[in-house]
């Protein structure tokens, strides 16, 4: 098993090294001039041929794929060129607040999808199994940023209940300190006892947790139903059964263990889906996530931000299919 | 009147589909006393799996459909009690099953122990230390040496005899006294199913269980049971006792199960050729398998020092057990593998030198005919190109041509004109073997394989399966390498046999020789391990003690000494060679001479 | 019958076919929700086609300025109100099926045409090709779909064919990693080994051995991409790198709205119901044909 592990790691690293090498390859043979966006419109040529030096873009390509790889170990991602930044501190000032929602997501497609999928397989054929059919399949139908909208609608413009954007209101943010333990706010407030600004930043993320969370909600629920009545079609679900094991006992200890694999990589490809959706219903809530940085970057065409926002989700992608990879390992039948 | 330990009563089991209703049992009555063996032998399909699951209210509903009918064990109707009382009382502690496939019957994600230890928990009631000595105890039962450790193992981990008895220490476990044996030995291969029917006789008499025995051979259910039932699409057309049914079979039905069932004592005369169509000198096929990750690359001898000669118009029978190396054999000879040692010259010519022109001309003159006749042929297929395939494959055919040529193939094999446009799923399985043969004869082949041929089809097929070929054989006077466990289809079609043992031939000779006296202890052991339909009941049949070892890692010396009962220390030293018996006829055991009777 | 004519051999090849083609519609149709999906399917399609003729303000699709009509809430005359340029919605909606379909079928073809005979030919030859291939497809697939789109778009400029670029090569790897797994199952099947040792050519067993087999899974696939494929150029447009103004596309319209919402909500209400509804009926339809391929859930 532990070999496995090691296969499969350096396997991950393999496919970041090639991530990071297209996404490189894209961003610097593609003409888009970033010397030019970086001295900005009104600059002088002098000015313009001192950033080229300065960003080595006068290097042969080899070279500067050597430096990036460099000082990718390092941790460097570049500088924004819209914002002169760092790349990796402006990622890590907009990492939590998106971290937050997908953790959120997570939870939920875990929490409600798994279990949807079981009750809906248990109850195969009936009408409620219709019903949940038509939800999971409704829920991966919708378009994510869409649906922030209806809610906004729904919920503010309409019931006036819920706020329409941002983190936490404007009030709490100048009359109140934020905590900032962890980054994510529901925590840090629940974790200091600040029950009022737990409470405001609660009706912040409420719209937009159930925005990203459907998609993932409705797939999990679909593939644990399909992957749970696969194995209850099986000839070992219906010898347990011949023995006088209890149907309960039947469903929760032995199909499931069955399904885990398969459950196991479904989430692991929704959450790939949520990263990106998590970037969309940003722009719609104001949330200063990682989203809000790649509408800015994707407007401004700032390529060296879109090339780091992308390897920071593909190793996150990546570790996520790691985990789920082991997971499905744990399958006796794949002992080495 | 007294009344059965167990009857069924006026069952019709109904399947239901978007196509209609198709009635899938319709049985009006049968009984069982207690302490008894009951047989019910039906072929695939003719709803034998469905009655056990029904008897134990498992049944899939919808699609199937319990229409009426009444089971009763013990005076209580199965089919009136609830699901919940089903599986608190009568599941396990009543009745238990053994499965038709023991490698799906496990759950491959627990181990034995686990999956044990349930059972043992719900139908016993005991827990913890208690438990497991009592599984121990069931595994010794069931003969399975080494119990603690097969405790520890997953399913895929056992060998198939070995997963077998697992599946019936978990019957075991349950306690029930009544037993449904849905074919039990069906995947196994024909030493380790003796041994299993001798554990199953032996048990059900120390335990006195009632044992509902499912199979599809006479020949099985001559020799473990008392009274049996033929079910013929979904109906018992004759049932009574083993013997008066065997002696004395009614209808046609029986009569062909009987007669499947029965070794005839007329094997194919030896055949009087001489010009050589196929020699094959030495051949070996290893092949290289890595465990695990493990760097260590062992070998897997499948054929290891093969030599025979093949004359033209001669049907050669190949016999032997799962992982003898027969179908590598016939896979190397029609070169899909590259030997790893040895020569095959098929008229004169080395198949396997690599120049195109030769590679074709071998390939037009040899041609094979599988065992499953559902996907040798291709299913988005039309009839008319699977049985053209080997004309297209050298061009020379086109149009109106080509379809007159398929058209005579598909009328020399018994179907019509009409099917060259149809696809594979709309024939049956004896049907679509047809096709395969059509196929196999399209580029007027020399030398014809058949690899299992009337393995998966139904009894009545077979037997004008076997026919068709032998005509054909004549007919185009074609030489046969004929492959098959059955030893009834190898007597009548084998010139001469081929007893393969771990990638070896053991003994080779004229069939009507080799069936009526064997001479190499194996191919002794393997023809006793067969229940004969003449010689009813357990007595007759011999098991063959241990397992067939890994390839991977052979017995020195002579293959088979670790189960032969007539092994001496110098067994375990030399390689056998051939020792003729007369000229067309060898053994390959180094005691033989000793040994010889005469 | 004389089959030596060609028209009669053609026309018996072809009636098993049609034959099989009517009862697949007649079994999807059996489920009422996928044959509720599929009328509504054909609504779109017929609505795509004759968009320019059907519309009541054709020429409000792209250029027309109306600045008295803008902002106009929903009416009898605008079904579905007036956008910043004071153009029909309603109209622009219903032109935008025609786009809609008209990228999700070129990108799920171009997808298709590359993926498939890469992962048939990955899977039946295998070794090193298909090594490469796999770790080429591997790398491609450690990106969720819309974010390689992205970064795609965002180097190859902003507009909507190159949208269908970046997602046709987004998706093909899926399609490569399906077929090579059919493939390699479908290796060990009888009548591969029966073809190979027929002498059938090996370009011959990939063509029209393997990938007729791998064709199930494939339109599954295929089926539910189209859906997908119309999410992603949505969330494209909605990002500004897809289509751009002032092409009547729904990702791209409430990607606008968003500027005047909530108050001109319907703006971004109906366009984004016009994409649930179609990517709906694509899931639904994909399902139902999953359901009556899938061999488990077939007959027993």
């Amino acid at each position: 098993m532990p070999r496995y592990i090691v296969k499969r790691l350096f396997n991950g690293l393999i496919v970041l090294l090639g991530v990071i090498t297209i996404t490189f390859f894209i961003a610097r043979v593609i003409p888009s001039d970033p010397a030019a966006k970086w001295v900005g419109a009104r600059a002088t040529p002098e000015q313009k041929a001192a950033a080229v030096v300065e960003l080595g873009l006068d290097q042969p390509l080899h070279i500067q794929y050597g430096t990036y790889l460099q000082d990718l170990l390092h941790g460097d991602l570049g500088r924004s060129l819209n914002s002169k930044q760092e790349i990796t501190t402006e990622l890590a000032n907009y990492l939590p607040a998106t971290f937050e929602l997908v953790i959120i997501a997570f939870l939920f497609a875990v929490m409600i999808g798994i279990p949807l999928g079981i009750y809906s397989a248990k109850k195969n054929g009936k009408l409620l199994d219709h019903v949940s059919r038509f939800f999971s399949i409704g829920a991966v139908s919708l378009p994510t940023f869409w649906v922030g909208l209806i809610l906004q609608l729904i919920f503010y413009r309409m019931l006036g209940w819920l706020p329409l954007g941002g983190r936490i209101s404007v009030e709490a943010s100048i009359f109140s300190t934020i905590p900032d333990i962890t980054g994510l706010l529901i925590l840090d407030c629940a974790l200091t006892g600040q029950w009022n600004l737990f409470i405001d930043a609660l009706k912040h993320i409420i719209l937009p947790a159930i925005t990203i969370s459907l998609y993932p909600i409705g797939l999990v629920a679909r593939m644990t139903r399909s992957a749970l009545l696969e194995i209850l079609n099986e000839d070992y679900i219906v010898a347990s059964r011949s023995y006088g094991i209890r149907e309960t006992r039947v469903l929760w200890r032995y199909a499931l263990k069955n399904s885990l694999g398969a459950t196991a990589t479904v989430v692991a490809l929704s959450m790939g889906y949520t990263l990106v959706n998590t970037f969309l219903t940003e722009t719609i809530f104001s949330w200063p996530g990682l989203g809000s940085y790649v509408s800015k970057s994707v407007v401004t065409l700032d390529l060296p931000a879109i090339v780091g926002i992308s390897l920071v989700s593909a190793f996150f992608y990546v570790i996520l299919n790691l985990i789920a990879d082991i997971i499905i390992a744990m399958d006796p039948r794949i002992r080495l | 009147m007294s009344m059965a330990y167990f009857e069924v009563n006026n069952l019709i089991v109904h399947h239901r589909t978007y196509e209609g209703v198709e009635t899938v049992l319709d049985i009006d009555h049968f009984e069982i006393d207690k302490g008894t063996t009951f047989g019910i032998v039906g072929e695939s399909g003719q709803g034998k799996t469905v009655l056990a699951l029904t008897i134990l209210q498992l049944l899939q509903c919808p699609p199937g459909e319990i229409i009426s009918g009444e089971i009763l064990l013990d005076g209580i109707d199965l089919l009136k009690v609830s699901q919940r009382k089903m599986q608190q009382q009568i599941r396990g502690r009543k009745i238990a099953m053994i499965f038709q496939d023991p490698m799906s019957c496990m759950n491959p994600v627990f181990t034995v122990g686990k999956q044990m230890l349930d059972v043992i928990a719900k139908n016993r009631g005991l827990k913890g230390t208690e438990a497991l000595d009592f599984a121990i105890d069931m595994l010794g039962m069931v003969r399975l040496s080494d119990a603690e450790n097969t405790l520890t193992k997953y399913p895929h981990q056992l060998s198939g005899g070995q997963r077998q008895r697992v599946v019936i220490a978990l019957a075991l476990c349950c306690g029930a006294e009544f037993l449904i044996a849905d074919e039990p030995t069906r995947n196994l291969d024909v030493t380790i199913q003796a041994s299993i029917l001798l554990l199953l006789k032996e048990l059900q008499t120390k335990l006195n269980m009632t044992v509902l025995f499912i199979s599809n051979s006479m020949g099985l259910v001559s020799a473990f049971c008392d009274r049996t039932a033929i079910l013929s699409g979904g109906k018992i057309i004759e049932q009574g006792n083993t013997s008066d049914i065997i002696l004395n079979p009614q209808q046609a039905y029986t009569k062909l199960l009987v007669e499947a069932a029965s070794l005839s004592n007329k094997s194919a005369p030896a055949h009087s050729g001489v010009e050589v169509l196929l020699k094959v000198e030495h051949l070996k096929k290893y092949f290289e398998v890595s465990k695990g990750l493990s760097k260590n690359k062992q070998q897997l001898k499948a054929v290891d020092d093969v030599s025979f000669e093949l004359k033209k118009g001669e049907v050669l029978g190949i016999v032997g057990e799962s992982g003898c190396g027969k179908s590598t054999l016939v896979n190397t000879i029609l070169s899909l593998f590259e030997p790893t040692g040895g020569d095959v010259w098929f008229e004169g010519q080395n198949a396997f030198l690599k120049k195109k022109k030769t590679d074709n001309a071998f390939k037009k003159n040899v041609q094979i005919v599988f065992q499953d006749p559902f996907w040798s042929l291709n299913p988005r297929w039309f009839v008319k190109d699977i049985v053209a395939e080997p004309i297209d494959a050298y061009g020379k055919l086109k149009g109106g041509e080509r379809l007159s040529r398929v058209n005579k193939l598909l009328e020399m094999v018994g179907l019509h004109k009409e099917d060259a446009f149809k696809y594979p799923h709309e024939f049956s399985g004896g049907q679509r073997q047809r096709i395969a043969i059509a196929r196999s004869l399209a580029s007027n082949p020399k030398l014809v394989v058949l690899d299992e041929p009337t393995s998966s089809i139904d009894v009545f097929s077979q037997a004008q399966i076997l026919g068709l070929l032998k005509d054909l054989k004549d007919e185009f006077n074609l030489t046969n390498i004929l492959i098959s466990h059955d030893l009834g289809v190898v007597n009548q079609m084998a010139n001469k046999i081929a007893v393969m043992y771990l990638g070896k031939i053991v003994e080779f000779g004229p069939a009507s020789e080799v069936f009526n006296d064997p001479r190499h202890p194996y191919t002794k052991a393997l023809f006793n391990s067969i229940p004969k339909i003449d010689k009813m009941g357990m007595e007759n049949i011999v098991t063959l003690e241990g397992t067939i070892p890994s390839p991977i890692n052979p017995p020195s010396g002579c293959s088979f000494h670790t189960r032969c009962a007539n092994a001496c220390e110098a067994c375990s030293e030399w390689n056998p060679y051939p020792i003729y018996v007369d000229k067309e006829h060898y053994v390959s055991c180094i005691l033989y001479e000793e040994t010889k009777e005469e | 019958m004389d089959y030596n004519h060609k028209w009669v051999q053609i026309k018996e090849s072809l009636k098993p076919k049609i034959h099989n083609f009517r009862e697949s519609l007649f079994l999807l149709g059996r489920n009422k929700l996928t044959a509720a999906a599929m009328f509504i399917l054909l609504a779109i399609i017929l609505t795509a086609l004759f968009a320019p003729y059907i519309i009541p303000y054709p020429e409000h699709i792209e250029d027309a300025v109306n600045m008295q009509e803008k902002f106009l809430e929903p009416s009898k005359e605008h079904l579905f109100g007036t956008d910043e340029m004071g153009r029909d919605i309603f109209s622009r909606t219903l032109y935008g099926s025609r786009v809609s379909l008209k990228t999700a079928i070129i990108a799920v073809a171009l997808a298709l045409i590359i993926g498939v005979p890469l992962g048939a030919i990955a899977g039946t030859i295998g070794g090193v090709l298909d090594e490469v291939i796999m770790r080429i497809t591997d790398v491609f697939l450690s990106f969720p779909p819309l974010l390689l789109a992205i970064v795609f778009v965002s180097t190859m400029g902003p507009s909507l064919n190159n949208a269908i670029a970046a997602i046709a090569l987004s998706w093909w790897p899926w399609y490569t990693r399906l077929v090579r797994g059919q493939a390699i199952s479908l290796k060990e099947r009888k009548f591969v080994q029966a073809a190979e040792t027929i002498g059938t050519s090996r370009l011959k067993i990939i063509m029209r051995h393997i990938v007729p087999n791998t064709i199930s899974p494939v339109i599954v696939q295929a089926s539910m991409d189209m859906g997908g494929v119309i999410l992603t150029v949505a969330a494209l447009s909605f990002l500004g790198l897809g289509a751009q103004a002032p092409q009547p596309e729904w990702g791209l319209m409430i990607n606008v709205s968003k500027n005047y919402f909530p108050d001109i909500w319907w703006y971004s209400v109906f366009p984004g119901l016009a994409i649930f509804i179609t990517v709906l009926v694509f899931n639904l339809i994909g399902d139902g044909i999953r359901e009556i391929l899938d061999p488990k859930t077939r007959k027993k």
